[in-house]
């Protein structure tokens, strides 16, 4: 299992799409915009939502193309033959991608706070990087599902769009809705890539009510992904 | 002693019966070849022997209940894990047999596949022919009493095709059981010690090849091959590893 999750790791640090989407774009983002709105108040919005976007894109969308991929050279089909239990196999990858896209994340927050000058505690940060695992993890649990009505780049391409992009422009990630109509409002709650926002700025602002509550949330996601992960291993053609 | 041993064994995909009842076994230390044209249910069959598949009818018995520790299987496609290395697939599918090999053991293994200079290489960017030999490398990495291998040469040069051939040669050689599927009567005719020929979802006739070429009175393999396979290449299963 040691050894499935330290491949993991060293093959998803290699890959391109991470040092794009979840590195150079959250990072140049922080920075530019960060620069751009010039408030100081506001760089903490800006550092998470970005922290956000990166875990997003790559356990959700990175993770779902990996998994097309390892599917469609008959890696699952071969994991049914060797000794390995799928899920000892699914707990190291998804815990290797876990870890990339919590590291990822932490290296934008490193950012935010040097160039922005935010004042973070440890505890803030520990409770931040709870909050990333949560999201990041049910994020790959749901890429699995993802993948597994997929079976070509373009319907995966059009798939992680058609999820990733809603989820990302209905938040707050980067601009406020607190003028929003209601029902928007109330949609937004179904949203977790909100939470994990929320969760985000809870934990660096210390408001351990809404810390709590983004967390279950997150966790409530993170089952539903799971179970929708084991239904498309059953069910589908992995 | 029989390794596997399937019996009345049935396939269906949708409302088409792909596999028809056939009853086989695998002894042990033996090369055995199943053959046919594409789309007869040969894949089919190696995926239930393998549990990739529940049969829909029959039984499969197996010689052990660990079974799968000491099966190794190749399946059509080369399922090399993408951004993994030559090496660091060796080491990964190791880990999935429950198998840490060293840096010395894998050095060996490539060695073995003739892919020294190729460890660092993406497996999935090495040419055909490297790739089958890699993929009987990460098959075997485990040392497996029984060897599956479904079309190992489909797609090969000759060259490639002769290193397959002498890989196979040296896991009997080994000791290790081979059970392979083919239509290439050249291959088949060196290789294996017994043929399993399969036509439309059934085992049309099984044997050693000198019994089975004096039994249906024809000159060669290929002459017996066109005898028990009627004319259906194009055909495809709907399930196609």
């Amino acid at each position: 299992m040691n050894t499935i999750f330290s491949l993991s790791l060293k093959s998803a640090a290699r890959e391109p799409f991470l040092l794009f989407w979840s590195i150079l774009i959250p990072i140049g983002g922080t920075l530019i915009l960060g620069f751009l709105v010039g408030n100081p108040g506001y760089a903490i919005n800006i550092t998470t939502g970005m922290m956000a976007m990166g875990i997003l894109f790559y356990t959700f969308t990175t993770t779902v193309f990996s998994l097309l991929g390892q599917r469609r050279r008959g890696v699952y089909q071969l994991l049914k033959v060797t000794p390995m239990p799928l899920s000892r196999y699914i707990i190291s990858v998804s815990g290797a991608w876990t870890l990339v896209s919590l590291i990822c994340a932490m290296l934008v927050l490193t950012v935010g706070v040097v160039f922005f000058q935010l004042d973070l505690a440890f505890a803030c940060v520990v409770k931040m990087g709870i909050v990333c695992v949560l999201g990041a993890t049910g994020y790959v649990f749901f890429s699995f599902f993802v993948s597994g009505l997929c079976k070509t780049e373009a319907q995966t391409s059009i798939a992680t769009n058609l999820i990733a992009m809603p989820l990302l422009l209905g938040s707050d990630a980067f601009y406020s809705l607190e003028a929003a109509p209601a029902w928007v409002k109330t949609v937004i709650l179904l949203n977790p890539f909100q939470w994990l926002l929320k969760g985000l700025r809870s934990g660096f602002s210390g408001d351990n009510r809404d810390w709590a509550v983004s967390l279950a949330a997150l966790l409530i996601f993170l089952g539903m992904a799971l179970v929708l992960a084991v239904g498309s291993f059953k069910s589908s053609d992995y | 002693m029989n390794l596997i041993e399937g019996k009345k064994l049935v396939k269906n995909f949708k409302n088409k019966q792909v596999i028809q009842g056939i009853d086989f076994e695998i002894r042990q230390g033996e090369i055995l070849a199943l053959i046919g044209p594409n789309g007869v249910g040969k894949s089919t069959t190696i995926a239930m022997l393998l549990g990739i598949l529940p049969p829909d009818g029959g039984t499969i018995s197996y010689w052990r209940t660990d079974y799968k520790e000491h099966i190794g299987a190749q399946l059509q496609s080369t399922p090399f894990f993408e951004g993994y290395s030559a090496k660091e697939n060796l080491k990964l599918f190791g880990a999935l047999y429950h198998t840490n090999l060293s840096d010395e053991e894998i050095e060996k293994k490539l060695a073995d596949c003739h892919l020294q200079d190729a460890g660092k290489t993406p497996a999935v960017k090495l040419s055909i022919g490297q790739q089958k030999r890699l993929a009987i490398g990460v098959t075997t990495v485990h040392q497996p009493e029984l060897v599956v291998l479904d079309e190992p040469t489909a797609g090969l040069d000759p060259r490639s095709r002769h290193e397959i051939k002498e890989m196979i040669g040296g896991l009997a050689k080994n000791k290790q059981t081979v059970l392979f599927s083919s239509h290439d009567m050249e291959e088949v005719e060196k290789l294996a010690d017994r043929l399993i020929f399969m036509n439309h979802g059934k085992i049309m006739d099984q044997g050693n090849p000198g019994e089975l070429i004096e039994k249906h009175q024809v000159e060669n393999l290929e002459m017996l091959y066109l005898k028990l396979t009627e004319k259906n290449e194009g055909e495809k299963n709907e399930y196609d590893l």
